[in-house]
């Protein structure tokens, strides 16, 4: 179960919470360019201090957010071990071949996990204290811009949101078809790597059977009930932009300050 | 085999979220070979309380105990794997759970994993589709090409190729018509007295309790009410009122007459027949 938790909305009151999804979602893509231009180990550990600190401000327990990291560990691992071992430069302590130890791969070995581990913290918090259907309109407004490519920025959130919303069914969906084929004697967690994909099967395809024909029985009701995608649409959600948004912003420009400053260290 | 919860307590632990118990303090016996009704609102954890009896659900506290076997809060994966082999559980909407290319396939998923050699296997596959009333040509079906009763055939069809000595079925009827329901129901007893099975079932159809089952146990609130002869329970009028249980049609009927008489008659009747011998009697009395 504790996996399926990943990315799902915690309600609560929080500053974040509170945030306009707009400037959350803004300030999550910017907070992640940062981590690309901070060049020092000074650098990291600001932003690690900022992102505890922001992690704590949500009120949501640190295991939420340590749950984000879990599976994607070993691709983590896997991108740091690379870059340690193939990063010359500074002391060379050992070297085989084109595999080395070094400490500058030591190093960039540390800022590629720290990059990743971030990314993940952050964008976690911007899912846990977002509702999904903010999210959308958030992603909707970002998008904006390309309208004038003609690009339609309706069916893109219609999709989004529909797919946003039927998250929770299919999670659902998947602990009743695990429990039903539990009860059929598959033992999770068992065996090699084969074994453990073949029991994938009987989970995966009878969503997949079950998801098309929710599909086509959306589209069908939505066809019936009148929809037209290339209409002019008004909202029932209005975002509202306010003071803590503004807060926010500034503390955003605050920190690139710092970053810019610690950058030179 | 004998199933008695003991003290037990269960919830649906999400990540680092505790929830309220959705099972509290059950304390329940349900005999060797009896066929017992679990009813109640929704919500009131019936179908958990099933997932626990075949160890998809562990308790908090307390435990349960299944023949031989025993489940508690720490219970070891051998035990469960055994328990589950003895106990087949049939979900709610089983045709959900179908995903094999073949019929033949899919019912035989559940004796594979349980160990049936290749022709064990096979014999069990054509034993139980004959026993859920299904033709042996449709063997080479895609299953998602049958009919929603057929699939659900399938699917209990899969559940009992393992040979399990308790039944536990979730509104096996939902969604069926009328008909279909009463096939599904009657094939269940006639395999819970062929093969001697313990059967548990959950339903809201008063007239299926009334027409399946010996026992009946009460549920609400994640507790259990009260645990009874099926005839003891509508007998008992106040219960009856306390618990908001629905009544079976005869039942329905022989109250309207009774308010209109103007007084109660001496016994409540579960079937037509009966309400018709009571009519007869309190006319001439
Ligand atoms: N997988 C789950 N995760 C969390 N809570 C659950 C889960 N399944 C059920 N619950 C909760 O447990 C309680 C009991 O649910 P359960 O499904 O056992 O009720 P039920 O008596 O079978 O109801 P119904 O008659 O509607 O089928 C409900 O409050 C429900 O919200
Ligand atoms: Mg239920």
């Amino acid at each position: 179960m504790n996996k399926l938790m990943m990315g799902r909305y915690f309600s609560g009151d929080s500053f974040l919470h509170q945030l306009d999804p707009r400037t959350k979602l803004f300030a999550t893509l910017y907070i992640i360019a940062l981590l690309f231009f901070v060049e020092n180990i000074w650098g990291f550990l600001l932003l690690f201090a900022v992102t505890f600190f922001i992690m704590h401000q949500t009120g949501i327990a640190l295991v939420a957010f340590i749950n984000g990291v879990k599976p994607l560990i070993w691709l983590i691992l896997f991108a740091v071990m690379l870059r340690i071992f193939f990063t010359g430069g500074g002391i060379v302590y050992f070297r085989a071949g084109p595999v080395m130890l070094s400490s500058f791969g030591l190093i960039t070995g540390f800022y590629t996990f720290s990059r990743f581990v971030l990314m993940i913290f952050i964008s976690t918090v911007l899912t846990l204290t977002t509702k999904p259907i903010d999210l959308t309109d958030a992603i909707h407004a970002l998008l904006k811009p390309l309208q004038i490519f003609r690009i339609s920025i309706n069916d893109f959130a219609l999709m989004l949101s529909i797919s946003l919303r039927f998250i929770p069914n299919l999670l659902d969906e998947t602990t009743k078809i695990v429990d039903a084929q539990r009860a059929r004697g598959v033992v999770f967690g068992k065996g090699n790597i084969i074994q453990q994909m073949k029991k994938l099967v009987p989970i995966v395809l009878p969503l997949f059977a079950s998801s098309l024909k929710r599909a086509e029985e959306l589209a069908d009701v939505m066809e019936v009930k009148g929809y037209q995608s290339d209409q002019k649409r008004t909202r029932y959600r209005q975002l509202k932009w306010q003071v803590r948004d503004a807060v926010a912003l500034l503390m955003i420009v605050l920190l690139t300050a710092a970053v810019v400053f610690v950058n030179r260290l | 085999m004998q199933i008695v919860f003991n003290q037990v307590k269960a919830d649906y632990q999400l990540g680092p979220i505790r929830t309220a118990n959705i099972i509290n303090e059950v304390n329940l016996l349900i005999a060797d070979q009896s066929f017992t009704a679990v009813i109640g609102p929704t919500g009131a954890g019936k179908s958990s309380l099933l997932k626990m009896i075949n160890g998809l659900l562990l308790p908090s506290a307390g435990s349960i105990q299944v023949g031989e076997y025993s489940i508690t809060p720490s219970c070891k994966k051998q035990t469960l794997a055994a328990i589950r082999k003895r106990v087949g559980m049939v979900f709610q909407f089983p045709e959900h759970q179908l995903f094999a290319e073949t019929v033949e396939q899919d019912i035989g998923f559940g004796p594979t994993n349980f160990g049936f050699s290749r022709e064990e296997t096979r014999l069990a596959v054509i034993e139980s589709m004959g026993k859920v009333g299904l033709d042996p040509a449709l063997l080479q079906r895609s299953p998602f090409s049958l009919s929603g009763g057929q699939q659900r055939r399938v699917a209990i069809a899969g559940i009992i190729a393992t040979k399990p000595d308790v039944l536990v079925l979730d509104e096996p009827g939902a969604g069926l018509d009328p008909e279909g329901k009463r096939e599904i129901l009657t094939m269940i007893q006639e395999l819970h007295d062929n093969h001697k099975l313990t059967t548990v079932l959950v339903t809201h159809d008063m007239d299926d309790v009334v027409a399946y089952a010996d026992n009946v146990v009460v549920m609400a609130n994640g507790q259990v009410m009260c645990q009874q002869k099926v005839e003891e329970l509508f007998a008992d009028k106040e219960a009856l009122v306390k618990w908001k249980i629905d009544l079976p049609e005869p039942l329905r009927i022989q109250r309207c007459i009774e308010e209109q008489c103007g007084r109660a008659f001496s016994s409540a009747s579960l079937t037509l027949e009966a309400l018709a011998d009571l009519l007869l009697k309190e006319y001439f009395a």
